[in-house]
């Protein structure tokens, strides 16, 4: 038996084909229909592990998108998908700091991997996915590469949170002659800055995981170690933690 | 159908403005409340107060004015009805809970303040509140740093009063209440030119019991496992109490308070089991501002209680009877409503034990901790309020948000999620 | 269809006329503020399901002294306004 978890994120459509253990994982971008990206989700879950519908036992909708999805068994939200997959990878995880495209938040687990606090940032894209795109935008780099700049440069300092606001402070940044490499140094200690008070709102936990999107950058994850002066994890697929965590509730769901 | 424009013109109100009003509130209210299912009968007055919102309590209050008597328009539950009552007047709560007012508000002040402070101002300058235009004077106080400074601004469109509240619980501070109270009474009088009498305050002492007596009992309705009405539509009582007529709506709330302890015997119930019951504590939610509400009952939760000025804070405890003159009346009232457990209070710990103690008697299940963006003193106050709930393990998240409507995406997931670890924790608790 | 009946009343008394004589007769009704496509003036208005329309409006001719200003069924249509 098989379950399935489609997390529909702003920037990216994930989803997780789950037999107690990841199958298999897909990750497309969302585009403008978060409907359209679940089906083609499923369907190529479906179709490139060779199996059928019947062999599916639950689906699972969970990410922004998830009110689109009438085709799912359930809904759930990011949250608590996100404390039961980074829980799946690693049992000992307490806190996490997830970075999406267009939101960030905390969660706090207990020993069981429930959630039992969250806090998520206000309605504004201070510190998240679409504040990296839109700043690395301005400088010509492309987010995937963010840390081939930011590895060893000096910061720059920015000191606006607001998204528009750091944009045009780039801009005169650039007139006055800084280097892109410092710049973009200086967008990620701006998200570590964020990061760090969001995560200060709740009680900080051993262990830490990043996931989502933005955790892909290891520059980011080394800030925030140091100004956390605590480890944190990360993984390799990061950015499928939500939907994996969907996966898992299906596969537990009666 | 009956016209009312021209008692509308007559009030110098801008028709074409306040018809954009007109054009939205029928399809906003019959969405969000005539969709609810199972809804109490009683609740028909209700959906007749609203649908008559500016129509027929208008009249009556011009009605009232045409024989020469006088209409208070008030911001605040420090401000005493009794009084107003007393010298023959009407008080109205005039608090402005819509969007549709806020630009009008942020022509003479700043963007980034209270909305509920925007929309109130925004509603006099506009001239399309029917209520603002009926009133002989405003009565304002001071509560909060941007409420302070906006009655100086009103003051060039209406006569102003501002009543000067402490912000500390001393004794001295009671004492100044008191005399606020008294300077408020000689106001009243000089407005009316009617006396206030130690008779007539102890009859107005009396009726404003009773309608805080009324809403205690609807309240202790809200507090059974099967929970006869929504919070939605006890919420509408209350914003409905600020403004209608004392009488009559002691009445039909008393009528629709036996229609729901019948309910709470046959256990009906206008939620599914195991619904989430939530206590909302925060800023006021003024009329027509029912967003929290409806965002949180139909995304599978149920409040249960308001710890709020339109809640608990307008209704809990009684103003002393049994006083025979005036000086120990005015003491009786400052002692009541210097009891309230407002944020403009330093400090305000009474209000973690009200919080602390509604959550148990409603039997709750978690804490929504609701601000309106620019609040200094709620959005402050949370960290002490959040401090002391996780010491008693009680859940709780803090929304701030606005009259506006497009973030309701975003909360709408924070509250599935928090309903979703209220659902997960209780599961594990059986 | 679904759809709600709407009587509408010259004045709010009528409306509230109207609404004891249902009270009497147990007939399920819901007062409502009136669609604006019905009327430009705000105001009450009894809102009843269609199938009883006949019984009702047999109501309003026993009671010649309640004035109403239009009997209309249209289609339900709800919007999500925080959507």
């Amino acid at each position: 038996m098989y379950s399935i978890g489609i997390d529909a994120g702003s920037v990216a459509t994930k989803g997780v084909l789950f037999n107690g253990n990841i199958v298999d994982s897909i990750i497309i971008p969302t585009g403008w229909s978060p409907k359209g990206a679940s089906l083609k989700i499923l369907d190529k879950l479906i179709e490139r592990n060779k199996i059928s519908r019947d062999d599916i036992k639950h689906i699972i909708g969970t990410g922004y998108g998830r009110i689109s999805m009438g085709f799912v068994d359930k809904t759930i939200t990011e949250i608590s998908c996100h404390a039961k997959g980074a829980y799946h990878l690693n049992s000992n995880i307490r806190t996490i700091l997830d970075i999406g495209g267009q939101d960030s938040k905390v969660i706090s687990l207990d020993d069981k991997g429930n959630v039992i606090n969250f806090v998520m940032n206000d309605k504004c894209a201070a510190g998240t996915g679409k504040f990296l795109e839109v700043t690395l935008n301005n400088l010509g780099i492309d987010v995937r590469d963010i840390d081939n700049y930011a590895k060893g440069s000096k910061p720059a300092d920015i000191s606006s949170m607001c998204t528009v606001f750091a944009e045009s402070e780039i801009v005169s940044l650039l007139a006055v002659g800084k280097k892109k490499e410092e710049i973009a140094s200086g967008v990620l200690y701006s998200i570590a800055n964020k990061s760090y008070s969001l995560l200060n709102r709740i009680n900080i936990k051993d262990n830490i995981a990043f996931t989502g999107g933005v955790a892909s950058s290891k520059e980011l994850k080394n800030i925030l170690e140091t100004k956390l002066k605590k480890k944190i994890y990360t993984s390799s697929n990061t950015q499928i933690v939500g939907a994996l965590g969907a996966a898992v509730i299906g596969f537990n769901l009666k | 159908m009956a016209d009312y424009r021209e008692l509308w013109e007559s009030l110098d109100m801008d028709l074409e403005k306040h018809d954009e009003l007109c054009q939205v509130l029928p399809e906003f209210y019959g969405d969000i409340y005539m969709t609810q299912e199972k809804r109490p009968e009683g609740m028909n007055y209700f959906n007749f107060v609203i649908s008559e919102i500016h129509g027929l309590r208008i009249k009556e209050l011009n009605e009232h004015r045409k024989n020469g008597k006088k209409v208070f328009g008030s911001f605040c539950v420090f401000v005493p009805d009794e009084v107003i009552l007393a010298a023959d007047g009407i008080g109205v709560g005039l608090c402005g809970g819509s969007e549709f007012w806020v630009p009008d508000g942020e022509k003479v002040l700043p963007r980034n303040m209270c909305p509920l402070i925007k929309a109130s101002v925004g509603a006099k300058i506009s001239g399309t509140c029917p209520y603002f235009q009926s009133a002989d004077m405003l009565v304002g106080e001071t509560t909060c740093d941007g409420k302070k400074k906006a009655w100086e601004i009103l003051e060039d469109y209406i006569p102003m009063h501002v009543m000067d509240l402490p912000q500390m619980k001393r004794e001295k501070d009671k004492e100044n209440f008191k005399d606020e109270i008294k300077i408020f009474k000689e106001k009243v009088e000089e407005v009316t030119g009617n006396k206030v009498s130690a008779e007539s305050l102890k009859e107005t002492i009396k009726l404003v019991n009773n309608k805080r007596k009324t809403l205690q009992r609807l309240y202790n309705t809200r507090k059974a496992e099967n929970l006869p009405i929504s919070g939605k539509d006890a919420l509408l009582i209350t914003q409905v109490a600020f403004y209608d007529d004392t009488n009559r709506f002691i009445d039909k709330v008393n009528e629709l308070c036996d229609e729901l302890e019948n309910r709470i015997e046959e256990k009906v119930s206008v939620f599914k089991e195991g619904t989430p019951r939530i206590l909302l504590t925060g800023t006021p939610m003024a009329i027509p501002n029912w967003k929290m509400h409806h965002l949180i009952e139909t995304s599978g939760g149920a409040v249960v209680c308001e710890e709020a000025c339109t809640g608990t804070k307008y209704f809990e405890r009684l103003v002393d009877e049994d006083n025979e003159d005036l000086d120990s009346q005015l003491r009786a009232l400052s002692e009541r409503y210097m009891g309230i457990n407002c944020a403009c209070f330093s400090p305000n710990d009474g209000r973690i034990d009200d919080i602390i103690r509604l959550y148990k008697e409603y039997n709750a299940d978690g804490v929504i901790y609701n601000s309106l963006p620019f609040c200094h003193t709620y959005a402050i106050e949370y960290k002490k309020v959040k401090d002391a709930l996780e010491k008693e393990g009680i859940p709780v998240i803090m929304i701030e948000t606005d009259y506006s409507l497009q973030d309701a995406g975003q909360i709408n997931t924070r509250l599935e999620a928090f309903f979703e670890m209220i659902n997960m924790n209780k599961e594990l608790a059986i | 269809m679904n759809s709600n009946t709407y009587i509408l009343f010259p004045s709010h008394s009528d409306g509230l006329a109207l609404e004891k004589k249902l009270k009497e007769e147990s007939i399920k009704y819901t007062i409502s503020p009136t669609p604006r496509s019905l009327s430009e003036c705000c105001g009450i208005s009894i809102m009843i399901s269609p199938e009883i329309c006949h019984t009702v409006e047999s109501i309003i001719k026993e009671n010649r002294d309640i004035r109403i200003s239009g009997i209309h069924t249209i289609e339900r249509k709800s919007r999500d306004w925080f959507k």
